[in-house]
């Protein structure tokens, strides 16, 4: 009795397609659109529901995001130990377990800061820092879309996974900087 | 073998994403979205083509709209509002924000708007309460004028005083609005069912529910 491969082939060796990678493109893209469209036709509130502790809701994602670009940071480095790129840090299955679990939980607290953007803020263009946290807003969102899907798949082109993380590590970033960074200069670092 | 688990996460985070802001459209409306009156029913942007100047950090503006009875009273606190708006018979309560010199806020159901924007020391904009649209220029109200609230039960009554002394207030119980009793805004007190209570002033951060 022959049991069936569980094991996946590895990918040296194995034909690359970039097809699968275009559909991930596209559908960050439209991820993006999306979010966008609703974020400028949606007629902004100015408020939404606060969260107890904190003396405004801007405090509360401003900390909410500081924590999302502190494992960000998290990620790149379990990501260079993965690809071997990290001196003296082997990756094995502990650091991609560290890798998958910290990146769900730096997405999973942007998320309520996202929403109170999308809702009570809206897609808005008045000066440049609200433009760019705007545009990488959307794109963050899209590009996260993009690098799950790439990585449902084990045969893309080899430079494709660390280009499109990147891409989240580097928004994630910018975000901070557009954001929090920009309420701890202007209000100081407060609660 | 292919990952399906990443997908679950990216779907998990859009749907995460999609509750939040339904959460938060059934929250900020009750009605819901459905209920939410057009668009062209906002109140008409001020649009200022002089320098915007950063508003104080904390300041209340009081003062009559343009050939109107109608009273107005903007509190602003950092980056939140509060308005009152009050001819006697009507009345509506506002919140919203207060960024780069501009100020947006609207009635929690949406049938009164106000925008504004600082220049020098008076505030200059648009309100529009039910079918009636005003615009204003008002100054800065030093104490004891400003803005005055009381909520006692299922009462609520709102006062402006305006710089000259006047006032103009309403009592709101369960929507049936009846002109407010006398304010002695110097003690913070006004005579209400035959008792006296105390009355607060309105800061930007007030919440009106």
């Amino acid at each position: 009795m022959i049991d069936p491969p569980t094991t996946p082939i590895p990918r040296a060796g194995r034909a690359t397609r970039f097809g699968p990678v275009m559909v991930a493109l596209a559908a960050g893209a439209a991820v993006s659109v999306a979010l966008g469209l609703y974020a400028g036709l949606h007629e902004p509130t100015g408020v939404a529901v606060n969260l107890a502790g904190f003396s405004s809701f801007m405090a509360v994602k401003t900390w909410l995001t500081t924590v999302a670009v502190v494992l960000a940071i998290g990620q790149l480095l379990s990501a260079l130990a993965l690809f071997g790129k990290l001196p003296g840090v082997s990756g094995g299955r502990g650091v991609a377990a560290l890798h998958r679990w910290s990146g769900r939980l730096a997405v999973a607290v942007t998320v309520p800061v996202a929403a109170h953007c999308l809702f009570a803020l809206g897609f808005q263009t008045f000066d440049t820092r609200i433009l760019l946290h705007s545009l990488l807003g959307c794109f963050f969102y899209g590009v996260f879309v993009c690098k799950m899907l790439v990585l449902t798949r084990e045969d893309s082109p080899g430079w494709v996974l660390p280009t499109v993380g990147g891409a989240v590590f580097a928004a994630m970033v910018a975000l901070w900087f557009s954001s929090a960074y920009w309420f701890f200069t202007t209000f100081g670092v407060t609660f | 073998m292919k990952q399906l688990t990443p997908l679950v996460t990216a779907a998990l985070v859009l749907l995460g994403l999609a509750g939040f802001v339904a959460f938060n459209a059934t929250r900020a409306h009750p009605g819901g979205a459905a209920a939410a009156p057009p668009a062209t029913t906002s109140p008409a942007p001020v649009t200022t083509t002089s320098r915007v100047a950063a508003l104080p950090d904390e300041v209340v503006y009081a003062g009559k709209a343009d050939s109107s009875k109608l009273a107005v009273a903007v509190a602003v606190k950092g980056r939140r509002a509060a308005a009152y708006l009050c001819d006697g018979a009507r009345e509506a309560w506002l919140t919203g924000s207060a960024k780069d010199g501009h100020i947006d806020v609207t009635s929690a159901n949406r049938n009164a708007g106000l925008s504004a924007s600082i220049e020098g020391d008076a505030l200059t904009g648009t309100t529009k309460l039910g079918a009636n649209e005003y615009r204003f220029t008002i100054g800065v109200a030093k104490k004891p004028a400003g803005l005055y609230r009381n909520k006692n039960g299922t009462t609520t009554i709102g006062w402006i005083v305006l710089p000259d002394g006047s006032q103009v207030g309403v009592a709101n119980t369960n929507g049936q609005e009846t002109p407010a009793p006398p304010l002695d805004a110097a003690s913070g007190t006004a005579t209400v069912g035959g008792g006296p209570v105390s009355v607060s002033p309105v800061s930007g951060e007030e919440e009106i529910g």
